[in-house]
């Protein structure tokens, strides 16, 4: 074989070298393209997780999106707490005229809230200018590693996963715990992500008929947002609420000891671990780009109670705050007539504190000169 | 680390990526000896002296065996194999089997018995892995096979990952010749891989795993559900147990392949299936051939006469049976079948017949549906209630399985997916596609098999055995 035939048989092989590596790079964007296109399609498609009413009570949110001024969120200390009826009558007698919305979802912690109340605010409500947010701990546990549920998944998005790693890496503990919580979160995200396990909700949403007529949902719509647990458990909660009121002793200690601790934590900069600076500050800067103000409330509860945020009010990264959770300043939220169990309020508590909250808020409004 | 586990793909990736990258084919092998050990310790670590001790042990019987020894010594290794590797199988797999009725006899008897009840853990592929290097030394002994004299090469032979905990049982004569080729990266089918892995991935994650969801409830107590529930039960266990096991072995074939190994064909589609004996041609393939070779020709096969071949049958298929654990209730399961064998060749059904193909397909429905308690009943007790429920002496009760809307049309779209398979229009669709327009397909696919996984994956049935 000549030089000339070697150099040409050399030149071939590179040739359809690159023109091997030019159809495996087209084969894989290929791949890529259709695989991308399904699963982005399948995350906008994909609804709420149905768990304690989430879904329900953000479809009945949307239908009258454009009608509130103000949306509530938080974890059940919000959702049976706070009765928008109530509240926006109180302040109507306080001159202000709003119309608000309870998305407070039970064992919503403060990333889910986050992401629930993004999804709010890229929606662009007309009317929207006030939140009204629980300060809730920034949890960063999840299920165990590899538990897969939707609850867990759907708030798992970029931008959530992204603070819980950097609020994350603020905490000291071992490196292998660290590690840990860091995979089961990407995990999630992952998940979240590629669709996993959402097709049948979707199908269902799309293809499957209503059920019938949701009674949730007619609540929700008839009440703004709240449920209460009468109205949730029927004869179970004459049941719960009749052994609470019978023995409420617990109540009464954890009152007893939340009155000396507060006060105690309430300059202790420890309390300050139990938030996510970083999220929060973000937050704020979120609520600025979409012209919505926000109040951070410390809802009138024992056990999950945090050591309220002052420190944060006081460093100015929460704007504004109310908080209930010392007991003698709020005697009657305390006392067991007025409760379900040590952490929830009855229909009849959640009034009395929804009349109480309005108050407070219509004079945070007048004070800062930012009614309606 | 399952297959359908993210885990499992990262796993994958790192194994694939690092096995192409290695420049010697024995810098690979070594490579894939290291993972598949890595694979197994994500079980648990503490079994790996299991493999190690089965692996040592068959290397040297082996060896010894090749050599021009007198029979009495080349009987004395092959025993030494056998006995070392049923051994262990015997004591983890069996120890509750023998020493409970023992127990129970000696006390009926009146002599005081101290027998510990140890809480034996299975290690998974126990059953798997022993049966591979058995036939090892079994080909030896029997000069069908050249012993290895590379120690490493037997090792990855038993440790291989991608078969090591759940199957096919690969045998000696068909691994070991692939680990002298040199492998080349141009030469694995990565088109037939890439349908094979998503095929076996939709049968385990997007139909076994949800009918798990629906029929388990059932399986938890059969004593609350009337004879609707547990016949739509039994017929949703033969799709799941199926999707569920040749699931696994596909994506386990798939899996080997693109390490340029190839492994045996375990299932060919046994629910098409119009007998018994047609369904053992079809199913667990290299469990069947391994009993057909190892037990069923050297006890005689069908060459002694009617009445022995029977025996045969039914010996076989007892053992085959409790191959998948120590239970009576597997020992009937398999006897059941040899029966049903047996009477498929003294009518003929298993031979094409004057019935016509839907009857026979029907019968062979009804005859494997009744074995399946026996299967999953995890108990005697368990069983004979879902015995009592199908036939109508369990609770009155005529609800039916509670199984959404959405995965009925799944699992119809499975049926019908599976029937093309068979008829191999899928086979005949998927090699005429153009590179590009399979990989437009093979993204949707690949998409929606992850949409539709269940959520919670559930260990492989067959990991149990």
């Amino acid at each position: 074989m000549s030089r000339k035939d070697k150099k040409d048989r050399n030149r071939n092989r590179s040739s359809r070298k690159k023109l091997g590596l030019l159809a495996l790079s087209g084969n894989v964007a290929a791949f890529g393209l259709t695989f991308s296109l399904v699963l982005f399609c399948a995350n906008k498609l994909t609804p709420l997780p149905p768990d304690y009413g989430l879904r329900d009570k953000f479809e009945v949110f949307v239908e009258k999106e454009e009608e509130y001024d103000a949306l509530f969120f938080g974890s059940s200390r919000i959702a049976r707490s706070v009765v928008p009826e109530m509240f926006d009558e109180t302040l109507e007698k306080e001159g202000i005229r709003w119309k608000t919305y309870n998305l407070g979802i039970p064992a919503m912690e403060a990333f889910e809230a986050d992401y629930l109340i993004r999804k709010v605010l890229e929606r662009k409500p007309g009317r929207l200018k006030w939140v009204l947010i629980e300060a809730n701990k920034w949890d960063l546990g999840t299920p165990e590693f590899g538990k897969y549920t939707e609850r867990s998944v759907f708030w798992h998005s970029i931008p959530e996963t992204r603070n819980l790693l950097k609020y994350l890496s603020t905490f000291d503990v071992e490196w292998h715990k660290r590690w840990q919580i860091a995979a089961n979160h990407l995990l999630q995200c992952a998940w979240n992500l590629s669709g996993y396990g959402k097709g049948p909700s979707i199908v269902a949403a799309l293809l499957l008929p209503a059920d019938e007529p949701n009674r949730k949902r007619e609540i929700y719509s008839r009440s703004q947002g709240y449920m209460s647990l009468e109205q949730e458990e029927g004869r179970e909660f004459e049941r719960r609420r009749k052994a609470f009121i019978e023995d409420s002793s617990e109540l009464v200690e954890l009152t007893g000891i939340a009155n000396k601790y507060v006060v105690k934590f309430r300059k202790d900069p420890r309390s300050v671990v139990r938030y996510n600076l970083a999220a929060l500050r973000e937050q704020q800067e979120l609520f600025r780009e979409a012209g919505v103000r926000a109040i951070y409330i410390a809802p009138p509860t024992i056990k999950g109670a945090l050591p309220p945020p002052w420190i944060l009010y006081e460093k100015g990264i929460l704007p504004n705050l109310l908080t209930y959770t010392l007991p003698r300043d709020y005697p009657f939220l305390y006392e067991a007539e007025w409760h379900f169990d040590v952490d929830h309020l009855s229909r009849e508590g959640a009034e009395r504190y929804s009349e109480v909250l309005a108050g407070d808020v219509a004079g945070l409004i007048k004070r800062s000169g930012a009614g309606r | 680390m399952i297959f359908t586990e993210s885990l499992f793909f990262v796993f994958f990736a790192i194994a694939f990526a690092v096995h192409w990258l290695l420049p010697r084919n024995s810098l690979r092998k070594i490579w894939l000896l290291v993972g598949s050990y890595v694979f197994y310790a994500a079980w648990d670590w503490r079994f790996l002296s299991l493999i190690w001790i089965s692996t040592v042990v068959d290397f040297i019987a082996g060896r010894m065996l090749g050599r021009n020894a007198p029979p009495m010594g080349r009987r004395f290794w092959l025993v030494a194999s056998l006995v070392c590797n049923l051994g262990l199988l015997g004591v983890f797999k069996y120890y509750h089997f023998f020493v409970d009725p023992a127990a129970v006899l000696l006390e009926w008897l009146g002599i005081p018995t101290s027998i510990s009840s140890l809480e034996l853990i299975l290690p998974v592929g126990i059953s798997f892995y022993t049966f591979q290097t058995l036939s090892y030394t079994i080909d030896i002994y029997r000069r069908k096979l050249e012993p290895i004299s590379n120690p490493l090469d037997f090792a990855l032979f038993v440790g291989f990952f991608p078969q090591l905990v759940a199957g096919p049982i690969v045998r000696a004569i068909q691994f070991l010749p692939q680990l002298k080729d040199k492998k080349k990266l141009v030469d694995v089918a990565f088109r037939a891989n890439l349908v094979l892995f998503l095929i076996g991935y939709i049968k385990k994650a997007c139909v076994a795993d949800h009918i798990a969801a629906f029929i388990d409830p059932i399986y938890a107590d059969p004593t609350l559900h009337g004879m609707h529930a547990q016949w739509q039960a039994l017929l949703l266990y033969a799709i799941q147990i199926y999707c569920d096991f040749s699931g696994y072995s596909d994506m386990a074939i798939a899996t080997a392949g693109f390490f340029g190994f190839k492994l045996p064909l375990n299932f060919d589609f046994p629910l098409m299936a119009t007998s018994i004996t047609e369904f053992w041609k079809r199913w667990h393939l290299t469990l069947s051939t391994w009993f057909r070779d190892y037990l069923y020709f050297p006890l005689g096969g069908n060459r002694r006469g009617t009445g022995r071949t029977y025996f045969n049958l039914l010996l076989v298929f007892m053992l085959c049976g409790m191959w998948h654990g120590g239970s009576w209730l597997f020992a009937i399961w398999g006897l059941f079948h040899g029966v049903f064998l047996i009477f498929e060749r003294l009518t003929g059904m298993g031979r094409t017949s004057a019935i016509g193909k839907p009857w026979r397909h029907l019968y062979f429905v009804i005859v494997l549906s009744l074995t399946w308690p026996l299967f999953r009943g995890e108990s005697f007790v368990k069983g004979m209630q879902m015995y009592r429920g199908m036939f109508g002496f369990g609770p009155a009760s005529s609800h039916f399985v509670v199984v959404d809307l959405v995965w009925w049309l799944v699992f119809a779209g499975f049926i019908v997916v599976h029937a093309a398979m068979y008829r191999k229009f899928m086979h005949r669709y998927v090699n005429g596609l153009s590179d590009w327009k399979y990989s437009l397909i093979y993204g949707v696919g690949a998409a929606l098999a992850l949409l539709f996984s269940a959520a919670d994956y559930q260990p492989f049935i067959y990991f149990q055995f």
